[in-house]
């Protein structure tokens, strides 16, 4: 299993990858800007603890397919990859429609 | 920007204009600044604060290996999905209704679910869920 900070070939590859960047290119940090005018870091190595989360949870799901087919194969979880889609999960569910409902991403806090 | 290391930390208190901050025992080392994490956070704030250019930080603190990076807004990307590594939104057309959905962030070698399935009906799977439990007796009373 590979856990880069960027996926492999992204724009972002070659920076390096700690928590507070990932947070804060991810737009994490940005979401507290939205609520109180200054982005800040969540307190805590939230990128590090949820990338890790995901990690094993893909593990698992390699795993089961193993026992399914009898093959392994390789993992990519990218840390920021992760985070960005955390994030957006909820802010950007109602621009996934055709055509997208933009305003309401702002409620999602 | 998250320098932690002494490698990282140095050049940015060169960088902000406060290099008597190396020696300054409140900010001399990871140790340090961790007991300090309060100060140290507003020092790079306040440092921060004096707008510089990107290729200004980058060569005041050397390499491009240091720990900066740009804070981006949820906006940013929702707006500009189509440039993100991560997340190129895939058109997909329900039975109903069309939208669209984010690439998976994680890659799997042996490849992942491309044709989309609904929701299992309540039921729909438990013969083969037993089967696969082992209970083949019970699997085939329920068919």
């Amino acid at each position: 299993m590979l856990d880069p900070g960027v996926r492999r070939g992204g724009r972002y590859y070659n920076r390096p990858a700690y928590d507070p960047i990932v947070q804060s290119l991810s737009g994490v940090a940005g979401t507290f800007e939205r609520a109180t005018g200054e982005p800040r870091f969540v307190p805590m190595v939230m990128s590090d603890h949820t990338s890790g989360l995901i990690a094993a949870q893909a593990i698992g799901f390699a795993l089961y397919r193993r026992e399914k087919t009898g093959k392994g194969e390789a993992i990519d979880v990218p840390m920021l990859e992760n985070m960005a889609s955390f994030v957006t999960s909820e802010h950007l569910g109602a621009m996934t429609f055709d055509p997208p409902v933009v305003r309401a991403a702002t409620t999602a806090c | 920007m998250a320098p932690n290391t002494n490698a990282h930390a140095f050049p940015f208190f060169d960088a902000i204009g406060r290099p008597e901050l190396k020696t300054d025992p409140r900010f001399d080392s990871p140790g340090s600044r961790t007991a300090n994490s309060g100060l140290y956070f507003e020092v790079r704030k306040q440092g921060l604060r004096r707008r510089r250019r990107r290729s200004g930080w980058k060569s005041s603190t050397g390499s491009t290996s240091r720990p900066r990076a740009t804070t981006r807004s949820t906006t940013f990307w929702m707006t500009r999905i189509s440039t993100m590594s991560a997340s190129s939104l895939r058109r997909i057309i329900p039975a109903k209704a069309r939208s669209g959905r984010t690439r998976p962030a994680n890659t799997f070698s042996g490849g992942g679910r491309e044709k989309l399935t609904h929701a299992p009906k309540l039921g729909e799977h438990t013969s083969e869920v037993l089967a696969e439990a082992g209970s083949i007796r019970r699997a085939r009373s329920r068919r």
